[in-house]
């Protein structure tokens, strides 16, 4: 109790100084005044008893002083005076704090992205989701094997094997399904496609999520779910502007119209990562026409998540899910052989399954660390040059009072503000970079900086401070005060320590395998971009026409017909087809041949893409046809049934192209389909896969069903304008008006997607490798400069003694291209190892491709000797007498 | 000039003295000085000024409060007094005090007895 007394007393005098100062003032008077009274009493004159009074008191002053000390939390004042003077001094170097904070934003503001990144991606739960800890995806999983590796892909669930899973399987206190596709918003030329996620109706139970507005679907049976729509908080800015009289709207979706019922929250988007603007129901797929959807067993659509029994732990529960799906493969003998093997991740282990371990992220948070030990390393050296010129003032300190551990509490209060500083505008730094991950074709990883990041930029700001700021504070408090303060002009104690060398080497080195790297992957991305710029896929348009489900088959493939007249009929169209499959896109297909075919044994795997095109297709798309003939409007379902192969294929076959021309192959059950033309190699799914063979069937003959809701135009214009696809919309639209919907996109746009992991890695190593050349660059001639001023007084005696200016020159151009040197050994070697781990993720290009690595040196070696110049022209000029004068 | 390390053993004397003379009553910081000068039959001449941080030291340790309150003349003053923990605290230190003493006293008598010869 008295102890709380006692800090009270404590707390009152720190947080009200002044007022502290006044009481011990009226506090001093008063003693004062009866002390001259009693002086009075004792017989003194009025003056005489006040001098007395005073006498008696003692120095009025020291007792002031004495009882500020002592009074308040002393160290927090200490702290607090601490920091005023290092706010003082920072101000007054301003050239040193700013060069110093800039470094740490760079350094502090890089890692405080990509935390914020990878924090986003693998660690983060999901946005608005409540208690995501009880949360786990369901997934079924079955073996899947490509480019040799093997792995368990997770499958989709039907809603009858959902039910039983929801009903039967005694695993799960709630669960929900979902799926995201595309939904036509709108009709007409402003129908605009957004994500939606169909969900069931205990969706919002599931996922323990409020509604912005309005409120969620009512749990209940789906196939009587109303039509009612959810809208995402974003769609809701954008397109209402926010208006709270939302609720009860319709939207026209996919042509059958929904009422808004409520607002999802901000940046909820569900357990992935897609962006959602839209939730339904799953019984909406019944108003969209697929009437059988809930009750297929064999229609596979919906991914799974929900919370375990309580109790429960999720290997249990996945061994229920388990047994309850061998169950159903039991009971009903028509489903299809499926794997039953079944698992349960939470929901925050994002990149868990080893279908997509990307490891992207997290060599960008290693690269960011780099950059920061840079910067640091900057730093220290700067704060080490800092603190030998202020010798004098230490020692001052020191004869004053001041204990060692002050001042180099002193000196990290001044590192602590630089980090902080450098935190503070390392998250701008980091924000902006946040608006810029669109252009990376990232998902937008809103918000980027949350809680957790701010946490983190902070602590890797005071751990930076104490890394920074320790050894200089520590060797700046080590003064030798007599020697000091006697000597008259200021003298500046320059140690010749190995440390600050070996980090500039080090500098040099960590920058140099950032910027090899980024000219690999430039060149990469230069040669991959470059398959694209060979087709000209900017002017190459890919049409799709939208219809409302149950539209007739021949009413499609009449109107699509009509289209490819009236488009091809357009000035700005040098050509046009239909066809079911574009590469890249859309209509793929693999199949296992009969390896007699390639005259290969019967255990051989020989596959093949087929692709159902339409005439004019390989004129369009800009394939060579290297022998026969391509698929013309003769080939009909009623004639003879035709392929036509690439030449990958020709050579599978054995023989030369010419020779797979009429060339017979037994690919139906019912006599066999002849070979009438071949034409080249192309691409199909990634831009730089090997040539693969390919057949290609004239659409008509195909199955109409099939075909015809799939049917695309592909068009090839005459010049790279968008003018084109607007053209093309009216005209289609005006064509036929119960289209729901139609998408005009470039080629060239299918493929971004796909440059993406190069692009990302060369602006990670691009961006990164300049700021650590730029960093190293700096810490070079900061060594070099401070070299240099550390020798003053042995130069002036050379200089003295005759030394020519060349010589200076070498002799400081020597210790910078030392250090050059050594850092760019280490560093080179380290590049070779690094571009070697990363050797299959390049294109086109050796690890030791050499022009990357001349261009890089020549840079090194270039701006090592511009920094090294600038100090070795100082030296040149510095003046003996006074060189000699000051030591 | 060093500064206080703060530690739960009293510092000096002084603060010993300042518990005791306000062990009868409240008293504001110029009557602490008059009675400890008046008490030690003016051999102890306290430093005046050093009262108020000692004053300041015991407040902030718990072991007095203050308060303003007006004196006789109607004036205000800061008045001091003990609290619980201070109580104890001058208990305790009397204590160790003159056990200290009695040790002094005791070879300081021991010397004079076998100086003179008495037992």
């Amino acid at each position: 109790m008295s102890r709380w007394k006692g800090l009270r007393a404590r707390l009152r005098a720190w947080l009200r100084p002044r007022r502290a100062d006044q009481e011990l003032e009226e506090e001093l008077r008063f003693h004062i005044e009866m002390e001259t009274s009693r002086q009075l009493r004792d017989g003194l004159s009025g003056a005489e008893a006040r001098r007395r009074a005073l006498l008696t008191f003692g120095s009025v002053d020291r007792t002031v002083e004495e009882h500020r000390d002592v009074r308040g939390v002393p160290f927090l004042e200490r702290r607090w005076r601490d920091l005023r003077y290092a706010a003082r001094g920072l101000r007054a170097d301003a050239g040193f704090t700013l060069a110093a904070v800039l470094t740490l934003v760079l350094g502090i503001g890089a890692n405080t992205a990509a935390f914020g990144v990878v924090d986003a991606l693998l660690y983060r739960p999901p946005a608005a989701v409540g208690e995501p800890d009880g949360l786990y995806r369901v997934r079924l999983l079955t073996p899947w094997e490509e480019d040799g590796r093997r792995w368990q892909q997770p499958v989709w669930w039907s809603y009858p094997l959902y039910e039983d899973l929801r009903d039967g399987s005694g695993a799960f206190a709630s669960l929900a399904a979902y799926r995201l596709r595309p939904v036509i918003v709108g009709r007409g030329e402003s129908a605009r496609e957004l994500p939606a996620l169909e969900v069931t109706r205990n969706y919002a139970e599931v996922m323990r999520v409020r509604a912005e507005l309005g409120r969620w679907f009512v749990p209940g049976d789906e196939r009587a779910a109303g039509a009612e729509v959810v809208i995402g908080y974003d769609l809701w800015q954008r397109q209402f502007g926010g208006s709270r009289d939302v609720l009860g709207r319709t939207l026209e979706l996919s042509g059958v119209p929904f009422e808004i019922i409520g607002v999802a929250p901000r940046h909820f988007r569900g357990i992935d990562l897609d962006p959602v603007d839209l939730w339904l129901p799953v019984g909406a797929e019944l108003r969209f026409g697929s009437t059988d959807v809930l009750d297929a067993r064999n229609t596979f659509w919906l991914w799974l998540a929900g919370r375990p029994v309580d109790g429960m732990t999720p290997e249990v529960a996945a061994s229920r899910v388990s047994a309850t799906v061998a169950a159903g493969v039991r009971e009903n003998p028509d489903a299809p052989a499926m794997s039953s093997l079944a698992d349960l991740i939470p929901v925050t282990a994002r990149f868990a399954s080893d279908s997509d371990p990307s490891p992207v992220p997290v060599w960008l948070l290693g690269i960011t660390a780099i950059v920061l030990l840079i910067a640091c390393a900057n730093v220290a050296n700067l704060l080490f040059a800092r603190g030998a010129a202020r010798c004098r003032e230490f020692a001052i300190r020191a004869a004053v009072g001041a204990s060692r551990g002050g001042i180099v509490a002193q000196l990290l209060t001044e590192s602590l503000l630089l980090a902080l500083l450098g935190a503070a505008g390392g998250l701008g730094l980091a924000l902006a970079a946040g608006r810029l991950l669109p252009l990376l074709d990232v998902p937008a990883l809103e918000p980027l900086i949350d809680v957790r990041v701010l946490a983190f930029s902070v602590a890797v700001a005071v751990l930076t401070s104490v890394f920074v700021g320790l050894m200089p504070a520590v060797r700046a408090s080590r003064t030798d005060v007599e020697s000091e303060l006697k000597s008259a002009t200021p003298r500046v104690t320059y140690d010749r320590s190995r440390v600050r060398g070996a980090l500039t080497v080090l500098q040099v080195a960590l920058s140099i395998i950032l910027l090899v790297n980024a000219g690999l992957f430039i060149r990469s991305l230069r040669n991959v971009e470059s398959i694209e710029s060979q087709f000209e896929y900017d002017r190459l348009l890919v049409v799709t026409m939208r219809y409302p489900r149950g539209e007739a088959t021949d009413r499609l493939l009449r109107i699509k017909r009509e289209a490819l007249e009236r488009i091809s009929a357009l000035p700005a169209v040098e050509s046009a087809a239909l066809t079911r499959a574009a590469p890249f896109y859309a209509g793929l297909g693999r199949v296992r041949l009969d390896p007699a075919i390639a005259g290969q044994p019967a255990d051989a795997l020989v596959t093949s893409y087929t692709l159902d095109v339409g005439p004019g297709y390989f004129e369009t798309i800009g394939m060579p046809l290297l022998a026969g003939r391509a698929i013309e409007a003769s080939d009909r379902a009623d004639t003879r049934p035709v392929i036509v192969v690439n030449a990958a294929f020709a050579r599978m076959l054995g023989g030369g192209i010419a020779d797979a021309v009429g060339r017979c192959l037994p690919l139906r059950r019912d006599g066999c389909i002849e070979i009438v033309g071949v034409v080249g190699d192309s691409r199909f799914l990634d831009p730089i896969e090997r040539a693969e063979p390919a057949m290609y069937h004239p659409f008509e003959q195909g199955e109409p069903g099939w075909i015809a809701r799939g049917l695309l135009l592909l068009v090839r214009a005459r010049d790279a304008t968008s003018a084109l696809a607007g053209t093309i919309r009216r005209e289609l639209v005006a064509l036929d008006p119960a289209l729901q919907y139609v998408e005009v996109m470039p080629m060239s746009e299918l493929l971004r997607p796909r440059f993406q992991p190069w692009r990302v890695a060369m602006v990670i190593f691009t961006l990164f490798g300049a700021v650590a050349f730029l960093l190293a660059a700096v810490g070079l001639y900061g060594v070099v400069a401070y070299l240099v001023a550390a020798r003053r007084a042995e130069l002036g005696i050379r200089i003295a003694l005759g030394a020519g200016r060349a010589r200076i020159l070498r002799l400081v151009l020597g210790e910078g291209a030392r250090l050059a040197a050594a850092g760019a050994a280490l560093g080179l070697f380290g590049a070779f190892w690094v571009s070697r781990l990363l050797e299959n993720r390049m294109y086109g290009v050796r690890p030791t491709d050499p022009p990357t690595w001349l261009a890089v040196t020549l840079l090194v070696a270039a701006v090592a000797f511009g920094a090294s110049w600038v100090s070795a022209e100082r030296a040149a000029r510095v003046n003996p007498n006074l060189a000699l004068r000051s030591e | 000039m060093a500064h206080e390390r703060g530690t739960d053993v009293l510092r000096g004397t002084l603060d010993l003295l300042i518990l005791q003379t306000l062990k009868p009553g409240p008293m504001h910081g110029w009557g602490i000085s008059q009675l400890i000068q008046s008490g030690s039959r003016g051999v102890l001449e306290v430093n005046q000024g050093s009262l108020y941080p000692a004053l300041q030291r015991l407040e902030q340790r718990g072991w007095i409060e203050s308060s303003w309150e007006p004196t006789e003349n109607n004036r205000r003053a800061k008045y001091y007094r003990l609290t619980r923990a201070g109580r104890r605290a001058l208990g305790e230190e009397t204590a160790n005090w003159r056990r200290y003493v009695d040790a002094v006293e005791s070879i300081l008598g021991a010397a004079e007895a076998a100086r003179t010869g008495r037992a």
